[in-house]
């Protein structure tokens, strides 16, 4: 059985389509991958500095310490005051024990052991404001010595490093951005030509195919595959129709002897009884064959093939035109019919015999169900995507549990048994409403029967037979 | 019996391999003015077409050696515009398109009636006498002016809806041929499916009123079989 395929309502937002998303997600691994690159080589340079600048004061300090030969603060005097006033660009501090400053150039530290990081403020002696690594010793008789060394490098690499990273970040966005955009048009490029392909199949037009390039990547796989799966249900709907074909040949045929022997036997000089039973089997064949042919009818059209002899119709010339028909009909009975069209020409790409038919069906159950003295009103309204008819009655309605049956092949409500008819005209109805890609849906009018319509809007030229 | 009144000598080449629906309409032809000519196979069929003259071609679709729709397409390809009705059994809307489309005139799906295959042969052979210009259509006391879609009846203007109108145009172009009822629905409101309601037989009473009931009858019923415009 065919889905039923309702008119889009999606509405389009930058932030929910695929196209966003692809490019965020692209954005953000791709910025992340750079930010992480640029963290370890970052961690790893400034690593590398310190350990550099750190066995600069540790190879200072052992020089210091060798030259003094005995680690006390009498030793270390001597050595420690001649580096102070030649020292190449060192900081250096010797303390006694009380925490008295014996030489160096900088102020008074608390003596802890081990590497420190120290700010201006701990060496005022120094014009500049800059930061000390340095390293601290506690000598054996329990004074302090301290050298140190410009951290200005280490300070100057971490701003460096902080400014790549800030802007890097900023480049890599951007770029991460353009690629991501590149990746999802050419994505969803590739996806939207499946998706009009889809479309154009479901319009009738079967020979379409998918368009394959030299790549020979992922998507010539899917296309490869999506088109191998095309032909065969090009071939499958080709051998249905001559099927169906042959199956109408070779009924009618039979068929059609049978009528023209009636007619030769209604020819004949006959009795009023057989005269009678020519009629009813005259009627009979009529009959059979009107459930035959409408049985073809909604095999084609339920076979996917699309829409026969496509074009843009107006539904509001075709419902004023039938409904100008069905006029004098209904008076005839003392039914009223009212028409209540929106301005609107609600164009729909379509077949206009197959419309015209469907409104007509339509109209006719109103004329056959609804009793004298009933109201049937054609109205309709429109939105930018989808024309709604309605064909409403006051009549006996159609009981809620029975509305979804009614569109089956065949089935006659209790009720409508005594009404001439096949228990096809409805399942025409949604056939041909299906196939121009609408929607009906029944309702209660309170009293009666609401029937409401959907067909898509016509925007563009579509794939023609 | 053959209800139909006045008819014009024709010669018609019926394309068609099932004989038993040849014998059928040759038999039914046989006392009429039209003379039928049969060829049961495609490639025949084609030649006798180009060579001969003739003013309808009655076209089976399904044919051996030549289908119904190539004998047409080398038709209208040499310029003959002959009439041509086909007469099938394939009768889905592509089938139909495609016969229309390519040059066909009328479309009649079996099983038919002869008085209706009559009928059509009857109105291809008055359409295509009628000047293409035609903008007056004038029969007994009745005068249709196409250009303001105006009516009258022996001189007094006749008050008339579109729907009638259209109906009453296609009575007045197709005089004294008659008519069924699935030729009216066809050619007058594009309906070609069945319908339940008496559709036809209300519009007919309608403009029978406006055509005024005191005056003489014009549009004729011939029971069982549809409706004719005749002066008597």
């Amino acid at each position: 059985m065919r889905e039923h395929v309702k008119p889009s309502t999606y509405q389009f937002s930058i932030f929910k389509s695929s196209s966003f998303r692809i490019m965020a997600i692209f954005t953000g691994c791709f910025v992340i991958s750079g930010l992480c690159v640029m963290a370890i080589s970052g961690y790893h340079s400034l690593s590398l500095l310190t350990r550099q600048i750190q066995k600069s004061v540790s190879d200072e300090r052992e020089e210091a310490l060798s030259q003094a030969g005995i680690h006390d603060v009498a030793h270390l005097r001597p050595v420690m005051a001649e580096l102070v006033r030649n020292g190449p660009g060192f900081y250096y501090l010797l303390q006694d024990a009380q925490e008295r400053i014996v030489t160096g150039n900088m102020l008074h530290l608390k003596p802890d052991q081990g590497w420190r990081n120290l700010t201006w403020t701990h060496r005022s002696l120094l014009p500049e404001r800059r930061p000390v690594i340095g390293y601290g010793l506690i000598l054996q008789d329990g004074g302090y010595l301290f050298v140190g060394i410009d951290a200005e490098p280490i300070q100057t690499l971490r701003h460096d490093l902080w400014f790549t990273f800030i802007w890097g970040m900023a480049v890599f966005m951007i770029i991460g951005a353009g690629g991501g955009l590149l990746v999802s048009r050419f994505v969803l490029g590739k996806i939207e030509a499946i998706s009009q392909t889809a479309r154009d199949i479901m319009r009738g037009d079967m020979s379409r195919r998918l368009e394959l390039n030299a790549s020979n990547d992922e998507f010539d796989h899917l296309a490869t595959s999506l088109n191998a799966m095309l032909e065969r249900n090009e071939r499958l709907i080709a051998s249905l129709h001559r099927v169906t074909d042959d199956i109408a040949h070779d009924m009618r045929r039979p068929l059609a002897h049978l009528g023209q022997h009636l007619d030769d036997a209604m020819q004949q000089e006959c009795s009023p009884a057989q005269s009678n039973a020519l009629t009813c089997a005259k009627a009979n064949l009529d009959e059979a064959l009107e459930i035959f042919s409408s049985l073809l009818k909604l095999a084609q059209m339920e076979a996917g093939s699309g829409i026969p002899d496509i074009q843009d119709v107006s539904v509001r010339e075709i419902l004023l035109s039938i409904t100008d028909i069905y006029h004098p009909i209904m008076e005839e009975r003392k039914q009223t019919l009212l028409v209540a069209l929106a301005q609107d020409d609600m164009t729909c790409s379509g077949n206009k015999v197959l419309l015209v038919q469907m409104f007509a069906n339509l109209l006719e159950n109103a004329a056959n169900h609804c009793p004298a003295g009933s109201t049937i009103t054609v109205s309709s309204f429109t939105t930018d995507t989808t024309d709604t008819l309605i064909i409403a009655d006051n009549g006996p309605g159609i009981p809620e549990h029975e509305r979804e049956r009614v569109f089956e092949k065949m089935v006659r409500l209790d009720h409508s048994r005594s009404i001439p008819g096949t228990g096809l005209g409805l399942s025409l109805v949604r056939a041909i409403i299906q196939l121009h890609h609408g929607h009906i849906t029944l309702r209660d009018n309170a009293p009666g029967l609401r029937c409401e319509i959907q067909l898509p809007r016509s925007k563009d030229r579509l794939p023609r037979h | 019996m053959n209800a139909d009144t006045p008819c014009p000598a024709a010669s018609v080449l019926l394309i068609e391999d099932d004989r038993k629906t040849v014998a059928y309409i040759e038999k039914f032809f046989e006392e009429t003015p039209i003379r039928i000519t049969t060829a049961t196979h495609g490639t025949q069929a084609l030649e006798l077409a180009v060579s001969g003259t003739w003013d309808c071609i009655i076209l089976d679709r399904r044919l051996p050696g030549m289908d119904g729709l190539t004998i047409l397409t080398h038709l209208r390809a040499k310029n003959i515009q002959t009439p041509v009705l086909f007469l099938t059994t394939m009768d889905s809307i592509h089938d139909r398109v495609r016969g229309l489309r390519s040059g066909g005139d009328d479309y009649l799906v079996k099983p038919f009636a002869l008085t209706e295959l009559s009928a059509r042969i009857k109105s291809l052979l008055r359409r295509h006498k009628l000047p293409l210009n035609t903008t007056r259509l004038v029969f007994e006391d009745v005068e249709v002016d196409l250009l303001s879609r105006e009516v009258w009846r022996a001189g007094v203007k006749l008050y008339i809806q579109p729907q009638e109108l259209k109906l009453l145009e296609y009575f007045m172009r197709n005089p004294f041929v008659l008519l069924s009822r699935e030729m009216l629905l066809q050619a007058v409101w594009d309906i070609d499916f069945p319908i339940r309601t008496n559709l036809v037989e209300t519009h007919i009473s309608r403009l029978r009123e406006r055509l005024g009931r005191d005056c003489s009858p014009l549009i004729h019923t011939i029971k069982g079989q549809g409706y004719m415009l005749r002066n008597q």
